[in-house]
């Protein structure tokens, strides 16, 4: 135990009994509140998931380029519905936003969000179910393999998404937690409305790629 | 002087944490996240300082048989004699462990986890949660890449750079690139998801809990240094995750991201087509020029704070210093192309990239021209944390100034893939900043674990490393000037090299040397923690925010209340002061200096 | 301490110049006017960097002896000076500028510039651990290749047997040679993974990128046997991949095309 004190790692510094009186002010509120420290983190949380699709489109520019064996694939169909149902989910999910505000009632809102969203990554699903019956595999055409890489990492990002959604959508209403309910929701808001965007450029890029 | 005596519970009211694992295992607490990354890094460095004696071994007596080490090493080291896939496996893991789990987790995983908070009268992290999820996946990454030792055809043998196709090939490249590569990968992509999440944590820290009076001016300089070096992080690490999992899909998934059509390897041809083999050098350097940083600017940031507390003298252009950390951490984003020069691309391109890299020398000199500055008029001590500060201003001189060489498109022609590459980033990463790490290390210990280390340990530790690190490096360059290139196995059979070869012994000799003295340090390390003198709050006489709190700090660092700021970070030796030091929490008029 | 400490900050920056400017370690003969403007360039560039590099050293030893505490109450209490900062940075930055420019001239010859018309053009194709040079043979023209072509002995470039130019193409395994005071183009290939053809006399190197052929230019002025090594780790054996350059008169250069082709035939 002793060492473990010496360790620094039991709380309370009975090492040293004397300690400096320092001139403190008590307690005051800090600039950000819990609230807007989590959306400070989110938005710069942004900035990486950014970096690593803008990595994926330079080696798709970089690929374009040289040319050999291009060749575009079709997409399904679904995929514009998928993109759809996303686009109306970032819709709800900012009805749910404005509707959590005045602590209002949002629940209703979230559940065709959360609803919404798991229609995506559903139709997606179905989606590369499809592309692989007719027979394009990861490694058949280089469009394809970026077919394949943006949209699925596009998909793992959105089921984390998926996931805070839902623990948002669970969250207390009576500020038992550090984090508010309508902080929460706000936090999953700007990453939400920013995966629809990541979406939009994905399917404009495999678009103009052709 | 008024002392505030109200004692108001803290705003975020959180208990310490009960129970053996979430008070050591899975604690939330940065100084236990800091301690846990130290340690970790601690082991990796004895890991990869045996390798690097392996290797050694070999360029000294590459006809020598090694019994004893070949009972240790059966599969590597058959009869005794070194395989040239345990060696290039050697030179792999060595670097991949050294500059991950080394130099990108000690500086800002270990030092800026604990200190950082504190330094800007912090209680813990913005996100301590994620702190805790962002160590256990660096660990989870350092069992994987030691996993790729244990597995069929062993650890990867393509350098830590990995470059593609070699890499992207599979077993039929080598052995070890087999499920070894894929380990490898694995460890790296876990380690750029939980630098990402420590990054995040830094960032959001620094902005949003300071304590009052912690303008971003009066910030100690390795905050500045923590900050920028989580800026790089966030930018650089997420491109070598996207590399990594190109390369995955690659070997894995059919695709043809690195790899070109046409290839044939061992006489068998590869299925693969039109890929593009410069892209992985692309994306991976542009990642691995701002690791370097990553690796140097906390270093920068801690000698700083060290030499201004042991000169007891304001830190020599403060502002500039901020400017310098923020030039060389942007600038070191344009320049990746200067590993790539004899790479195939573009010779346009190239000399754009060699005139960008020169720049990068001018905040550098900004930099030491101020580290000397803050010696001018000093009044030093000579304590350990200091040695090993102006050790790194010696390093940082020499091991900068060869970059100038390599940085030329012409010169480079000579010397791109010689020991002289090798000799130089060893001395400004695999010395320099390991010298920031043993210097941070003598100067906090006495505040996380409430002790002093060995005052004459740690002198007699820092004289042999330092002319130690000199003899092993210094004669590399040489080699490099002769035109020794990387990585090889064996060189003794080329006339051209014929006079070069006599220094491979020299730096072996040194090695062995270099890395026996390490024991010093740790038995100094280790018995110090059980039998050191107990240290006060503030055995230095520092100034900045951690020394006015106990040693080791409370839970809560500050306990109930919250410390005000009233200094700049470096107010030593004030005109008029009572003592020649001012803390950054005096009252007001402890001071009538500047700030 | 402050002396021992400033005698082994001084000393080890005289050892390091000695390793550095020993020239016993030195890079071997030079055989091309590109070769000896680049040793003029490192000879440059050892002598700026090795003023700021003594300067330093001398510098960081000088304030160690002479401002070690002397009891004393106080040091100097000064945050910095503008002037000397902003005016140290000017140097710094001209005299750095002034290098990287220098430092693009030989760059500049090797790959901004093109062949004469009676360059002599040879094409290197790498593979593990072998180097494969190929010559077009009287007609100046290399024949197609392709993959499927590829026999261990006999074809190990994958020579279309159709294309007529490849009919005269001679292949060598690890053996350049160029006749003298002739400017060459080398292009650079691969098979499977990436190379690099350096040839230490000449001090150039070019990485041999599958996927990619890559030019390489240099003019040797000296007759005599050189060796080429190999500086891209390649796999097992990177370390043994070498090769030779036979620098030629021109008369000789034709003797040795011959007799290589006359072995290639029987």
């Amino acid at each position: 135990m002793t060492t473990l004190t010496g360790l620094g790692l039991l709380d309370g510094g009975e090492g040293d009994p004397k300690v400096v009186a320092l001139p403190r002010r008590p307690i005051r509120r800090e600039p950000l509140d819990a609230d807007g420290v989590a959306m400070l983190g989110t938005w710069v949380a942004l900035a990486p998931i950014a970096m690593l699709f803008l990595a994926f489109v330079s080696a798709f520019i970089v690929r374009r380029g040289l040319g050999e064996g291009w060749t575009a694939i079709r997409l399904p169909a679904l995929v514009w519905v998928n993109t759809a149902v996303l686009l109306t989910s970032s819709f709800t999910l900012e009805l749910a936003r404005h509707a959590s505000r005045r602590g209002g009632k949002d629940a209703g809102w979230m559940g065709r969000t959360l609803l919404l969203g798991g229609m995506f990554l559903a139709g997606q699903t179905v989606a590369w179910k499809m592309l692989f019956g007719a027979g394009v595999s990861l490694g058949l055409t280089p469009y394809g393999s970026f077919f394949y890489l943006l949209t699925g990492c596009h998909a793992v990002h959105l089921a984390g998404g998926l996931l805070a959604l839902a623990a948002a959508a669970l969250w207390p209403r009576d500020g038992t937690r550090k984090l508010s309910r309508h902080g929460a929701i706000r936090v999953c808001a700007i990453y939400w409305h920013f995966m629809t965007i990541v979406w939009v450029g994905i399917l404009s890029l495999l678009m103009i790629g052709r | 002087m008024s002392v505030a005596t109200q004692q108001k519970p803290p705003a975020h009211g959180h208990a310490p944490p009960e129970g053996f694992l979430w008070k050591y295992v899975f604690s939330k607490d940065h100084k236990v996240i800091g301690i846990q990354y130290y340690f970790l890094a601690l082991v990796s460095v004895f890991m990869g300082m045996g390798m690097s004696l392996l290797i050694r071994l070999q360029l000294a007596y590459p006809d020598r048989m090694w019994p004893l080490l070949g009972k240790i090493f059966p599969k590597g080291m058959a009869d005794g004699v070194l395989s040239p896939e345990f060696y290039l496996s050697m030179v792999t893991m060595h670097g991949t462990m050294m500059v991950f789990f080394v130099l990108t987790t000690a500086p800002q995983g270990g030092f800026g986890n604990y200190i950082l908070p504190i330094q800007i009268g912090a209680r813990d992290m913005a996100f301590p949660t994620l702190n805790m999820l962002s160590f256990w996946t660096t660990f989870a990454g350092f069992c994987a890449l030691v996993a790729a030792f244990f597995v069929q055809g062993g650890a990867p043998l393509g350098g830590w750079t990995g470059y593609a196709p070699l890499s992207a090939l599979g077993e039929i490249a080598g052995p070890g690139q087999g499920m070894g590569l894929n380990l490898w990968i694995l460890s790296i992509a876990l380690f750029c998801l939980a630098s990402l999440l420590g990054a995040l944590n830094f960032l959001a820290t620094t902005l949003a809990m300071r304590a009052e009076g912690m303008s971003l001016m009066r910030m100690p300089l390795t905050v500045w240094a923590w900050f920028t070096t989580a800026v790089l992080s966030l930018l650089a690490f997420p491109v070598l995750l996207g590399g990594g999992v190109l390369l995955l899909m690659d070997r894995i998934g059919g695709t043809s991201f690195f790899v070109p059509s046409g290839l044939v390897v061992a006489g068998q041809p590869i299925d693969h087509h039109g890929g593009s083999v410069i892209l992985w050098q692309h994306l991976f350097w542009f990642f691995g020029h701002p690791e370097v940083y990553i690796a140097i600017i906390p270093g920068m940031g801690a000698v700083s704070t060290i030499l201004s507390t042991f000169a007891r003298k304001p830190v020599f252009g403060y502002k500039a210093m901020v400017l310098a950390i923020f030039a060389i951490g942007g600038l070191g984003f344009f320049v990746w192309g200067h590993h790539m020069f004899i790479s195939g691309m573009s010779p346009y391109t190239a000399v754009a990239f060699s005139l960008l890299t020169l720049t990068i020398g001018v905040p550098s000199a900004v930099k030491t021209f101020n580290w000397l500055g803050t010696l001018w008029g000093a009044k030093i001590r000579f304590t350990t944390p200091m040695l090993f500060a102006l050790g790194f201003v010696s390093l940082f001189v020499t091991g900068g100034l060869t970059g100038i060489f390599l940085g030329q498109t012409s010169i480079d022609l000579w010397f791109h893939d010689t020991y002289f590459v090798v000799g130089h980033f060893h001395m400004i990463m695999g010395v320099a900043a390991i010298f920031g790490i043993f210097a941070a290390t003598y100067f906090w210990f006495p505040k996380m674990f409430g002790r002093l280390m060995n005052e004459g340990l740690g002198k007699i530790h820092f004289m042999l490393t330092f002319i130690g690190v000199y003899a092993i490096f210094v004669p590399m360059h040489a080699l490099g000037l002769a035109g020794h290139p990387r990585r090889y196995y064996d060189s003794s059979t080329y006339e051209y090299l014929r006079s070069a070869n006599s220094l491979h012994m020299v730096i072996t000799w040194a090695a062995f040397f270099t890395a026996a003295a390490q024991l010093l340090f740790l038995v100094n390390f280790f018995w110090s923690l059980w039998k050191g003198k107990r240290a006060g709050d503030n055995p230095w006489e520092a100034t900045t925010l951690e020394w006015s709190i106990p040693s080791p700090p409370p839970f809560d660092n500050f306990g109930a209340l919250e410390p005000v700021v009233h200094h700049g970070p470096f107010e030593f030796s004030v005109p008029g002061a009572a003592k020649d030091f001012v803390m950054q929490t005096d009252p007001p008029s402890a001071a009538t200096g500047k700030h | 301490m402050a002396l021992l400490l400033a005698a082994i900050v001084w000393g080890l920056a005289l050892y390091t110049g000695y390793y550095l400017y020993n020239d016993s370690y030195w890079m071997p003969t030079a055989i091309s006017d590109a070769a000896r403007q680049i040793d003029s360039q490192l000879v440059l560039t050892m002598a700026v960097t090795g003023v700021a590099f003594f300067a330093a050293q001398f510098l960081l030893g000088w304030f160690i002896l002479k401002y070690r505490d002397r009891g004393q109450a106080k040091a100097l209490y000064q945050h910095g000076d503008n002037r000397i900062e902003i005016g140290g940075m000017i140097i710094v930055t001209v005299v750095f500028v002034a290098v990287a420019f220098a430092g693009q001239k030989v760059w500049a010859q090797v790959h901004l510039t093109t062949s004469p018309p009676n360059a002599v053009h040879v094409e290197i194709t790498a593979e593990q651990f072998v180097w494969n040079v190929r010559y077009p043979g009287p007609d100046g023209a290399f024949g197609k290749t392709d993959p499927k072509f590829y026999e261990k002995i006999g074809n190990t470039v994958g020579v279309d047997p159709s294309d007529a130019a490849g009919k005269d193409d001679l292949t060598v395994i690890n053996n350049l040679a160029v006749p003298v005071n002739t400017p060459v183009e080398l292009t650079l290939r691969s098979k499977d993974v990436i190379h690099s053809f350096f040839m230490p006399n000449l001090r150039i190197k070019q990485d041999a990128v599958p996927g990619m052929a890559i030019p390489l230019r240099f003019t040797a002025n000296k007759v005599g046997d050189y060796e080429v090594v190999c500086a891209e780790l390649c796999g097992l054996t990177h370390y043994r991949m070498f090769a030779f350059l036979k620098v030629l008169e021109p008369a000789d250069y034709q003797a040795w095309l011959q007799e290589r082709a006359a072995e290639v035939t029987q």
